[in-house]
């Protein structure tokens, strides 16, 4: 009989595919358990101050922009994964930090606030130091001074020994760098980042006073010691109000002892607190959201810092990210139109605009500035796409960026409602009453595309809690008014789970308008909740369009908890 | 009674310490900062509790799945010698960064004195390498000097020194005075009939001495007159890499061979100038014309009229900055008396009067013609369109060498094309790379001039034979 044989290199080609498929089978969730649910990070343990980091700008952005890069698309497992993006599937593992109801737990990174909390405007508004500015009752003791860049600032000190960076707006742009810098600033911090305190403060030279024995380095001079009239040539450069004022951003000193930044990948070796690679931390990996909703493009690693800080006795290392003035569309040098289209060194773009023989523009170059606002930067929302932002260097968090990532932080970002928007910019002192409207509007309006976005690709049905009634759940869609004009509808079905999360027995499909869905809770009996200990809830909306993809919830018979969530 | 787990009941204390607690909206707002700061309170998902061993757990990182495991860890072993260069590569650019004579000599940061490097890769010239040192208040403000000194190993020498002064508000006094030895010239015959098969090799020296007064009469519209002393020497070349003059012209060396032409050159030129910037407008043009008298110091050879019209025109195509840039020059000389002009004074191909695709000094004679078409388009920019960043272009040359104005006939046109890639910086042209093929084959270049809106003159110690 004629066997039809395979050459040798094929068979072992294809044990290899069979393997690999058993093995990824074979790699699955953990098992589902009947506890509280995680939601705070044990990274506050008392540990020794780890070395300050000092990384060269230059080098930095070479590996973020070239060798990093070059590295992630020869590495074979992200090519796998790039080919399965065609078939739905993410181009990075899942992150490894959300607890099981896929939010990420509190830590040194991250604080749940306004994502979690019902927050008032006021409070979303004030930042992370109410009443944080400088003590305006004394004068500011300038103790360093920067000649270098565009524009210039200084560090000054004020009567209670609390000490500020002062920068100032470009030339040309008043308020353009300040104002983004407080609106990003309180953005963040609601959300759930760590940032520094920062306030606009306006600025008179009586104030001023350089410190004794200050050294300073004048452009194109020699280092010395700073002198009253190397203030007044710094404040010369400076766009002056009418009021002969100067608008300035005063950003106070983080608490703590510089590290200097952390890496966007991999851990601080010498901190045993920081147990997970940064490109996997959720928070991270979803700040690319934020960063795209914000403009904000500078986010080099550069822009954040570490410090060692002492909490009730404990000694460990909290997270920052600083320096906000290369946000919403303006910059260093006044408005960026690059800003948030491309990377710096962009080979992907450079060589699509080769091939394309200049048959092709730049969708940046069709946009412009709103006209006589000149407060506002290259910041709209007409053309704005969230997966198409990007920042200067490449970013191995936002490498990582899966759809459940990007999930999680259009959930924040669209609990911030127009009063939270209005509130926020309102602090940061835009001259022209018509630059806040317009950048309240803008805001808005990105936020609504990003959840859009997100929720029209997992659906946003969340908070869910058992109550009497029933399992209780929140639809976002609905709630944050991004579907006004359509009719929703919900079906769920009911099955029992074992612990290592097989379902079976699911029941029919069950549809309603309600956001509450009955669980018979009759049906079970004592041997069902020994061999089956948890009930699976799936759940679909429909707006019209067809059936969404389903959310799961495992609800423990025992405890009545919601123990966990996949989407 | 049944026993309560330890982790349930302190759930569930928490639970109720959150519900004996005001709804979240209604409470003040200092207590709100307070708990939230912390990241607990009554939440979206019900109580969260405070920090505590029931809902505190650390974090770690995910296992990798076995199918990535094996796919990954051979790429991590190929890949780690490459991994040690992106670092060698990193800590060398943090020293350079790091050190301020390095950061200096290489202009990382401009400042009113600055040393750059210069650097020649093959050809005639060999490997060389050389200095430029500019400094721009050298006496007082908008007072620049320029040095520039180079070096190769097929002896190529250059050493040239440029003074620039203000002269009121809208004039410049230039002085320049240079030295260079071309060791390894070539030479293929006069005229737009010779053979790419007679290439041959001469050494060249010129030295000038000169200075030249501009000044503004417009925003768009300049005049400028100068003197200038030169001399060339065209003598046996050092390089044996191809024949020399005498050998593959033995019977008819060129006049002006084994001697020094010298003499003065006084002339006066018109610009006009209505572009939109430097390095890549979309707009306007430059229109020159150049008019000047050679009076030689030999009696045997002759002194002539230099004339020269260039026009350079650019025009935005169907994006802003996608253009069409054309150039067209045509320049000759006029010999006064009956005397030969010496070949090394002779026109020639050479930058920025290229003829892509052909060697510099493939054609020479007394008069030049040259059209060129570049069409141009950004690939790259850093912040914004007018600044730092990449240009593609095709190219296009089409030019011939005459010895009368009436020998222009299209027969005689040489043709190249080709391509490249030019970076400019915000200040200016930086450099570019392209690739030309004629009849006689491909070419590449890599030059820090471009071939419109070129910087000439004494200060940037230019060769000054033949002006340009």
């Amino acid at each position: 009989m004629d066997v039809m044989r395979f050459p040798r290199a094929r068979r072992l080609g294809l044990a290899g595919a069979c393997a690999i498929c058993l093995l990824a089978a074979a790699w699955s969730a953990p098992l589902l358990e009947d506890v509280p649910i995680v939601w705070h990070e044990e990274d506050r343990r008392d540990i020794p101050m780890p070395t300050p980091r000092d990384p060269n700008v230059i080098a930095s952005a070479l590996d973020a922009s070239l060798f990093r890069p070059l590295g992630r698309l020869l590495n074979p497992a992200r090519l796998v994964r790039g080919f399965g993006t065609v078939f739905g599937g993410q181009p990075a593992h899942p992150a490894a930090n959300p607890n099981a109801l896929d939010e990420v737990p509190s830590s040194t990174w991250f604080t749940n606030r306004l994502g979690l909390f019902p927050l008032s405007p006021s409070a979303v508004a004030r930042g992370p130091h109410p009443g944080g500015g400088p003590d305006a009752s004394g004068p500011l003791v300038v103790f360093s001074a920067k000649t270098e860049g565009v524009t210039p600032g200084f560090f000054v000190r004020d009567i209670q020994g609390n000490r500020y960076v002062v920068k100032f707006d470009p030339p040309g742009y008043p308020g353009l760098t300040t104002a983004a810098d407080i609106i990003t600033g309180r953005i963040l911090h609601a959300a759930g980042y760590n940032v520094p305190h920062d306030v606009i403060v306006p600025l008179r030279r009586e104030q001023l006073i350089v410190g004794e024995g200050v050294r300073f380095t004048p452009e194109d001079g020699e280092e010395r010691e700073m002198t009253e009239s190397d203030l007044d040539a710094i404040l010369g450069r400076v766009q002056r109000s009418p009021d002969g004022r100067w608008r300035a951003l005063a950003s106070r000193f983080l608490a703590g002892a510089d590290l200097g930044p952390f890496d966007w990948r991999g851990r601080r070796k010498d901190d045993p607190n920081d147990r997970v690679n940064h490109e996997d931390r959720r928070e991270l990996r979803g700040f690319r959201m934020f960063a795209a909703w914000l403009c904000h493009y500078d986010t080099k690693q550069g822009n954040t810092l570490d410090m060692f800080v002492e909490e009730d006795g404990r000694h460990f290392v909290r997270h920052h990210f600083i320096d906000f003035g290369s946000t919403l569309g303006g910059g260093a040098r006044g408005p960026v139109p690059t800003a948030c289209h491309e990377f710096t060194a962009d080979v992907g773009l450079t060589l699509g605009r080769t091939l394309a023989l200049g048959l092709w523009e730049d969708p940046w170059r069709r946009t412009s500035r709103p006209e006589d606002l000149d407060e506002i930067g290259r910041y709209r929302a007409e053309g704005f796409h969230p997966i198409a932002f990007k920042p200067l260097e490449p970013n191995a968090a936002f490498a990582n960026f899966t759809t459940r990532d990007g999930y999680w932080a259009a959930k924040i970002i669209s609990a911030f409602t127009d009063a939270h928007l209005a509130a926020l910019v309102a602090e940061a002192q835009y001259e022209d009453p018509a630059a806040a409207d317009w950048m309240v509007r803008v805001l808005g309006e990105r936020r609504d595309i990003i959840a859009r976005y997100f929720f029209d690709r997992i659906p946003p049905l969340d908070f869910f809690q058992m109550a009497d009634s029933g399992l209780r759940f929140h639809d976002l869609g609905t709630e944050r008014g991004l579907y006004p004009d359509r009719a929703t509808s919900y079906r769920y079905r009911i099955g029992d789970a074992t612990p290592d999360g097989r379902v079976a027995e699911r029941g029919p499909w069950v549809e309603g308008a309600e956001t509450v869905l009955e669980i018979d809770r009759r049906t079970d009996s004592p041997a069902a909740r020994e061999m089956r200990p948890f009930l699976a809830v799936d759940i679909q909306v429909d707006r019209g369009m067809g059936w969404s993809g389903t959310v799961r919830v495992f609800i423990a018979r025992q405890s009545e908890r919601v123990v966990r969530v996949e989407r | 009674m049944a026993r309560v787990p330890v982790p349930v009941a302190l759930s569930v204390a928490a639970l109720l310490w959150t519900a004996a607690a005001p709804p979240a909206q209604s409470q003040t707002p200092a207590t709100i900062a307070d708990s939230i700061q912390q990241g607990y309170g009554l939440s979206r998902w019900g109580a969260i509790p405070p920090p505590g061993d029931s809902v505190t757990a650390p974090s770690h990182n995910r296992p990798m799945p076995v199918w990535e495991g094996i796919l990954v860890w051979p790429y991590r072993v190929i890949a780690f010698p490459f991994r040690l260069l992106a670092d060698g590569i990193g800590a060398t650019v943090r020293a350079v960064d790091e050190t301020p004579f390095l950061r200096q000599f290489l202009a990382f940061q401009p400042r009113t004195f600055r040393i750059t490097p210069e650097v020649s890769v093959g050809g005639l010239g060999g490997w060389g390498f050389g200095l430029a040192a500019q400094h721009d208040s050298l006496t007082g403000p908008g007072h620049q000097a320029r040095l520039r000194l180079f070096a190769s190993n097929q002896r190529d020498r250059k050493a040239t020194l440029g003074l620039r002064f203000p002269a009121g508000d809208r004039g410049k006094l230039t002085i320049g005075i240079g030295y260079r030895n071309h060791a390894n010239t070539r030479y293929f015959g006069v005229g737009p009939g010779t053979e790419q098969e007679d290439e041959s090799l001469y050494r060249e020296v010129q030295t000038w001495v000169g200075t030249v007064y501009r000044h503004a009469l417009t925003d768009e519209l300049a005049v400028a007159g100068g003197l200038e002393f030169t001399a060339v020497r065209a003598t046996e070349p050092t390089s044996t890499s191809a024949p020399s003059i005498s050998q593959r012209f033995p019977g008819a060396l060129p006049p002006g061979f084994a001697s020094t032409s010298s003499g003065f050159l006084g002339g006066i030129t018109v610009e006009h100038d209505d572009t939109d910037g430097d390095g890549r407008p979309n707009r306007g043009g430059r229109r020159t014309v150049d008019v000047g008298y050679f009076r030689s110091a030999a009696p045997e050879w002759a002194s002539y009229w230099h004339i020269r019209l260039e026009a350079q025109q650019f025009t935005r195509l169907w994006f802003p900055h996608t253009v069409l840039a054309l150039r067209g020059v045509l320049t000759w000389m006029e010999p006064d008396g009956d005397q030969p002009i010496p070949f090394q004074r002779l026109l020639h191909n050479n930058d920025p009067d290229l003829l892509r695709g052909f060697p510099d000094r493939r054609w020479r004679d007394r008069g030049l013609l040259l059209l060129t078409a570049e069409y141009r388009w950004p690939i790259w920019v850093y912040d914004r369109a007018e600044g730092t960043g990449l240009d593609f272009y095709f190219l296009s040359d089409v030019g011939q060498v005459f010895p009368e104005l009436s020998a222009i006939r299209t027969d005689d046109f040489t043709f190249s094309y080709g391509g490249g890639i030019r970076l400019l910086t915000g200040s200016g042209f930086a450099v570019r790379v392209e690739y030309a093929r004629s009849s006689e084959g491909g070419l590449w270049r890599l030059q820090s001039h471009q071939t419109f809106q070129f910087v000439r003159g004494l200060f940037h110690g230019r060769d000054a034979v033949p002006p340009r």
